[in-house]
């Protein structure tokens, strides 16, 4: 629980800037500047998905979310843990 | 029950002497009423909601919004980053419970964290892969607003002297290889063949088929159904076509005839059966409860898991987001 009384559950391991925009209230203390590090962050976290998802097609399987968890620093995870039982 | 009834004020219900006749329909109004019609009752009349989270609602109105400040933005001639900050902070403004505090989902799929990914992945996607190039193009109105989160409103028939109208509010209108199609985004768990057959035959994609026609006197193809997967790490997207021949919205608009006449039945009676086959729909009505209890215990049980929050068509949501 942040200071703001908010608290938004992020993918362990995500780095410490965005820890702390993500401790602050997004309705009231968000700058444009602080979006645009949450966009910045969240292309990332994209870019390393597209590359899994294209590694998996080639393997024939549908892609999975290894690459979004791993920038989140948690590679711990089960594919029952990521809630893929509809892939 | 009657001490529930919640339409007064309700813009679609007008009518003096049969105060439970709705005579402006919208498509979720018209899909409650076809699903039971205790349960119209209840969540339209009555405007009865649970106090159950709604993630899922949530998640997609905040998500509605930020597509919508996007293309409006970029139809402005703002570039895609500029728009896509302004969307993004549309949608995060919108993610809100009730007392306006930022809404705290219990699904991780549908999270705060969640809708930022979406909104940005989404626009990203359809950017990198076509958004500037898109062949579904959004149709410029005449007052130069893109046609996004656009409302509408027709007069469709008239019974024993009453006058009635349909309405709704377009996603998006779009042009796509010379036919005009409405378009609109849909969240889910997955995507996939199911996912869009559930889209024809359909109360909302008809009725929006339908209203596209008699507003903008054009020929509406079918709909174009933008699917955004909600996993707890990833998002997915996927364009669907639905075309609905006009035969199809020709029988969809005499059923809507027949259904109206089965309201006003119910309307003037002021019975409204149940319709058990339904109850176990859709992960289970939220008004199962109050069937299942006795008549003389529905009051208390109403007040203590149900809020009232009409649901009224008449209120035109563009005009409500924009003002």
């Amino acid at each position: 629980m942040s200071e703001t009384g908010v608290t938004v559950d992020l993918p362990e391991g995500i780095d410490d800037s965005l820890n702390e925009i993500f401790s602050r209230d997004p309705l009231h203390s968000w700058s444009a500047e602080d979006r645009i590090r949450v966009i910045q962050h969240l292309r990332e976290t994209r870019k390393i998905f597209a590359r899994e998802d294209q590694v998996a097609k080639n393997k024939g399987k549908r892609a999975n979310a290894k690459g979004a968890i791993k920038s989140g620093g948690n590679k711990n995870l089960t594919l029952d843990d990521l809630g893929l039982g509809d892939l | 029950m009657r001490e529930l009834i919640a339409t007064s004020g309700n813009g679609s219900f007008k009518h003096s002497e049969l105060p439970l006749l709705q005579t402006l329909w919208d498509s979720t109004s018209l899909g409650t009423l076809k699903e039971c019609p205790m349960k119209y009752f209840l969540q339209i009349i009555c405007g009865l909601q649970s106090k159950a989270p709604k993630d899922a609602l949530v998640f997609g109105i905040a998500f509605h919004k930020a597509m919508q400040i996007y293309h409006y933005r970029r139809a402005a001639g703002a570039k895609h980053d500029d728009a896509l900050e302004g969307a993004l902070n549309a949608g995060i403004q919108e993610f809100r419970d009730p007392e306006g505090n930022l809404y705290l989902a219990q699904k991780k799929d549908r999270n705060f964290y969640s809708l930022c990914r979406a909104i940005v992945w989404h626009l990203d996607h359809f950017n990198d892969q076509g958004f500037k190039d898109d062949p579904a193009r959004t149709v410029i109105l005449d007052n130069g607003k893109p046609a996004a989160e656009l409302s509408f409103r027709f007069y469709f028939v008239t019974l024993d002297g009453i006058d009635f109208f349909l309405c709704g509010h377009f996603d998006h209108l779009v042009e796509f290889n010379g036919q005009n199609f409405v378009k609109d985004y849909k969240t889910s768990s997955s995507l996939g063949q199911n996912f869009f057959d559930q889209f024809f035959p359909d109360n909302q994609m008809s009725l929006y088929i339908l209203g596209g026609q008699v507003v903008y006197k054009k020929r509406i193809a079918g709909a174009i159904v933008d699917g955004v997967q909600c996993a707890v790490h990833f998002n997915r997207f996927q364009r669907g076509f639905i075309q609905m021949p006009q035969e199809s919205i020709n029988e969809f608009a005499e059923d809507t005839e027949m259904w109206i006449r089965i309201a006003k039945v119910y309307a003037e009676t002021g019975h409204y059966p149940k319709n058990e086959k339904s109850c176990d729909k859709y992960g289970g009505c939220p008004y199962r409860e109050i069937c299942r209890s006795p008549d003389s215990m529905r009051l208390n049980l109403i007040k203590s898991h149900y809020v009232t929050k009409i649901w009224d068509p008449s209120i035109d949501r563009e005009e409500e987001h924009t003002a």
